[in-house]
């Protein structure tokens, strides 16, 4: 048997090693930990205002903030070593697609967000947009990753990135409704209720954050 | 003491080495490789159904809507501008159905994983943990050579569409690796307390009031809400029971160390109600929320758990073996 023969089944093998260690920490969770962001957002500041209730359930006392604040301490230390440990991988990421770092709902959001768009015709303003209500731009709106794109304003809102869909909207709709002489693009934001509270009939109600308004002759 | 530490080190790298180069029949990987290459044709295909493409993947610059980078492979071919884009997504779907068909290789998986991946990279925030599912589930096309059987490959190399049927069995067994590696760190990072006691289970009651997620107008379900804490508690349980999966398909491959809790795993087969509670998981995710490929994705992977006796004979799978059956260590 050559030499080359007798080494290769241990060269796979050790391979086949490293691909399992690179698939464990390419999984362990990243950089989103410690997005300043995501920190501040009202979801975030839920979950410990839910883990400071729980906590002081079983006689530990301490407030969301504190809590919060120890919590970001450790997760920022936490990502300092993980990124450590990743750096060696990640040309074997990048040549394997091999990552995962995978969230799914990791905190539902309860501070969901939603992107209106209106046309100005006629002396009123009138919607042009409304998620599940709207036949226009349904099928590119409805869809996985803008959905995607566009719940992420709620949890990490970037205002460039807002900005580009602002103006992708309003150009389509200054093209598709030609007797609209202005268009606003605006997030609106509100509280999900709880399950009592909608079964009492009550319904969300919420309100405008961020507001892009273009005319026509003028658009973006 | 050192001789006796080195010796038990080789013994442990000769059954790494086993473990790392068994051969077995490579129908179920192939399975896996058609199911892979079909969910990612879909996917790109919808893309552009929807009119996506320019949308979600094309740089502002060059007529689309956002600004990019894109990974190496877009940095290389010039930018992400119309002309690359389009240029890798037909690349991706001719690779993804020569994927299913078994035609090329390990070239085919390789290549086609590279273009889903540059197409994927350019816009982080549209995209979700299913783009990696099938970039790592094409990978592991490439490791198991998985076109030797069921394929235009094997075809051509044997004149028949069977082929000759033996893989290395890793492939197979990262397969279930990575899955379960995927539930298990996505049931520790549901961190927030709605998903735990502490905050009554409530995780899926808040996910179907999310427009992000929903399909329709889910606040019906504030009228069962029990049932939305029964099934956040189950769904959370049982994404981080995954790490008890791997005890289990351990002491399944090695019945012969004995031990109270190897004899119950080689008794019971854990993965029939494992696998049946991920796909009712998966199948109310399809029904209920708009989350992209990600339950055909994962549901993929899922024949990876069985090897091809076993999956051929399904009728004959039991949750509880016949106490004088020996359980075929096949099957993790």
């Amino acid at each position: 048997m050559s030499a080359w023969a007798r080494i290769r089944p241990h060269l796979w093998a050790a391979f086949i090693l490293l691909h399992c260690v690179a698939i464990v920490v390419l999984a362990l969770p990243g950089e989103a930990l410690v997005g300043r962001a995501r920190w501040a957002s009202t979801n975030t500041k839920s979950d410990f205002a839910g883990w400071s209730r729980a906590l002081g359930k079983i006689g530990i006392q301490m407030d969301p903030e504190t809590l919060g604040k120890r919590a970001r301490g450790v997760a920022e230390a936490y990502v300092d070593a993980r990124s450590n440990i990743i750096a060696p991988f990640a040309y074997y990421r990048e040549l394997a697609g091999a990552k995962q770092g995978w969230a799914m709902f990791a905190s539902p959001q309860r501070h969901p967000v939603e992107v209106h768009v209106d046309g100005f015709e006629n002396g009123a303003w009138r919607p042009l947009y409304r998620t599940r209500e709207s036949a226009w731009m349904s099928t590119q709106m409805d869809h996985a990753r803008l959905r995607k794109l566009v719940g992420r304003f709620a949890r990490e809102y970037r205002e460039p990135v807002f900005n580009d869909l602002a103006r992708f909207l309003t150009n389509r709709a200054f093209a598709d409704f030609p007797n609209v002489e202005r268009v606003r693009v605006r997030l609106y934001r509100w509280d999900s209720l709880p399950a009592d509270r909608i079964r009492a009939g009550e319904k969300p109600t919420g309100k405008y954050t961020e507001n892009r308004e273009y005319r026509r002759g003028a658009p973006p | 003491m050192k001789e006796g530490a080195a010796s038990r080190r080789a013994g442990r790298w000769r059954r790494w080495l086993a473990f790392a180069t068994e051969r077995e029949d490579g129908r179920v990987l192939a399975i896996v490789r058609i199911l892979v290459g079909l969910v990612a044709f879909g996917e790109l295909f919808e893309m552009i159904a929807y009119g996506m493409v320019d949308v979600v993947w094309v740089d502002r610059a060059s007529g689309g809507v956002f600004s990019f980078g894109g990974n190496w492979l877009v940095r290389a071919l010039g930018g992400p501008t119309h002309g690359v884009v389009w240029g890798l997504m037909v690349f991706a779907m001719i690779g993804s159905l020569a994927l299913a068909a078994g035609f090329g290789g390990r070239i085919t998986p390789f290549l086609t994983l590279q273009a889903y991946a540059a197409l994927t990279s350019l816009n982080s925030q549209a995209g979700g943990g299913y783009d990696p599912l099938l970039t790592n589930a094409m990978w592991l096309c490439v490791i198991g050579n998985a076109s030797t059987c069921l394929s235009i490959d094997a075809r051509i190399a044997t004149g028949s569409f069977g082929g000759g049927r033996e893989v290395l069995a890793i492939a197979r067994r990262l397969l279930v690796f990575q899955i379960l590696i995927v539930y298990g760190t996505t049931g520790l990072q549901k961190m927030s307390p709605v998903w735990t006691p502490a905050e009554g289970y409530s995780a899926l009651y808040w996910v179907f009031q999310e427009p992000t997620w929903n399909r329709f107008d889910m606040r019906w379900t504030a009228y069962v809400y029990p049932l939305t804490q029964i099934a956040s508690a189950v769904t959370w349980h049982w994404e981080l029971s995954a790490f008890g999966m791997f005890l289990f398909l351990w002491y399944r491959l090695t019945p012969e160390r004995g031990g109270r809790l190897r004899r119950f795993a080689n008794r019971y087969d854990l993965r029939l109600p494992y696998l049946a509670i991920g796909v009712m998981l998966h199948l109310g995710i399809l029904t209920a929320l708009c989350v992209g490929p990600f339950s055909y994705a994962s549901l993929a992977y899922y024949p990876a758990f069985f090897s091809w006796p076993e999956l051929s004979g399904w009728r004959a799978l039991r949750f509880r073996s016949p106490a004088s059956a020996s359980p075929s260590t096949a099957a993790a």
